[in-house]
């Protein structure tokens, strides 16, 4: 008996940290929300992954930019300027970066966030230096403790699962057997009742 | 109301069971049946002319469902055949009585301390029901378990 409910119990864990890896991983998709501003034949784009929408402070935010030139054929050198922008639009970190291009590219770049961030909504903005041509993504601060605590409370539901899991698995029997034997006494009176 | 063990030989054991049973025929009883299925049981009572409409089977030989009102338990699970007794003592109305046929078969699913201790569940459960514990055993078997037990009943007799 105890050893069907030790074994319950860890199939049942392995199945609640399959489910919360599962749930990790597809969290963990580079699912991608692009911003676009056109311009004449430019068209530029910044992508922020999946894995930095919402992330801690300290930490590097890495994203993509994507350019398009229609209207260049020959090899251009240009500025970008990435910028960490606040809820309010303060420039928080700046960073200038010369890259060579054609009709399209793609450039990967980061931004250190500062340790000392407030858990809230920030912006990653891109411009191309000498233009008016700007893209902007949103990203979220967590604040570690509510991280810790929903870890917590995730880790209590499951504990609480398993209990009621093993506490019914334990007594369903016994439930039942006391039904039956009260069922079977009943119907017993009743039909010699009847009888009589 | 008492617990009762009777040491028997095998030849005699039915022969007393129908007597004890036939003894208590105005009251409701439960049958542990441990070593006979349930339906030779209930034809050696009949031959006997014994009302099993009155007897409330517990059928540990077979696992096979025969009848609706026949709860089958497998020897080994002295946990759930010590709760089928309580149950059948708690819902039974009125003057009631156990017959468990015969003690010794527990030992060779169940180790004797686990005996011992099913059995004094049911003697103290039973005593503070009001219901009367008949259990039978052959002479020849479970010698040691039997000195075990034989304080849980209020009395033993060796025929």
């Amino acid at each position: 008996m105890n050893k069907n409910i030790l074994h319950t119990s860890l199939f049942c864990l392995l199945i609640c940290t399959l489910l919360l890896f599962k749930f990790i991983i597809v969290s963990a998709e580079n699912f991608t929300e692009n911003i676009t501003n056109n311009n004449q034949n430019y068209n530029i784009e910044l992508i922020i992954p999946k894995t930095y929408k919402e992330t801690k402070p300290g930490t590097d935010v890495w994203f993509t930019i994507k350019i398009l030139n229609l209207g260049n054929t020959k090899r251009i050198d240009i500025v970008l300027i990435s910028e960490l922008l606040d809820e309010k639009n303060n420039i928080i970190i700046s960073k200038k970066k010369t890259v060579a291009m054609e009709t399209q590219s793609s450039f990967v770049n980061d931004i250190q966030l500062p340790t000392d961030l407030k858990p809230g909504k920030y912006s990653i903005r891109t411009k191309i230096e000498g233009t008016n041509l700007e893209a902007e993504q949103e990203f979220y601060i967590q604040d570690e403790k509510n991280i810790f605590i929903t870890y917590v409370i995730i880790f209590l539901i499951l504990l609480i699962i398993i209990g009621i899991f093993i506490y019914v698995k334990k007594n369903i029997g016994h439930w039942i057997l006391k039904i039956k034997v009260k069922k079977i006494v009943n119907d017993r009176i009743k039909r010699e009742k009847n009888k009589t | 109301m008492t617990s009762l063990l009777i040491i028997i030989p095998v030849d005699r054991l039915q022969e007393n069971i129908n007597k004890k049973i036939k003894e208590n025929n105005t009251k409701l009883g439960v049958f542990i049946s441990l070593n006979k299925t349930h339906k030779s049981t209930e034809e050696s009572l009949i031959k006997e002319k014994i009302d099993t409409k009155k007897i409330f089977f517990i059928d540990c030989v077979t696992s096979e469902k025969t009848k609706e009102d026949v709860l089958h338990i497998k020897p080994d699970n002295l946990d759930m055949l010590s709760e089928a007794i309580s149950e059948f003592i708690e819902n039974i109305p009125g003057e009631k009585f156990v017959i468990v046929d015969a003690l010794s078969t527990l030992l060779i699913y169940n180790s004797e301390n686990k005996v011992a201790q099913f059995i004094r569940n049911i003697t103290s459960f039973a005593s503070r029901k009001n219901t009367e514990i008949i259990a039978f055993s052959p002479e020849t078997q479970g010698e040691e378990l039997l000195e075990k037990i034989y304080n849980f009943f209020d009395k033993v007799e060796r025929r």
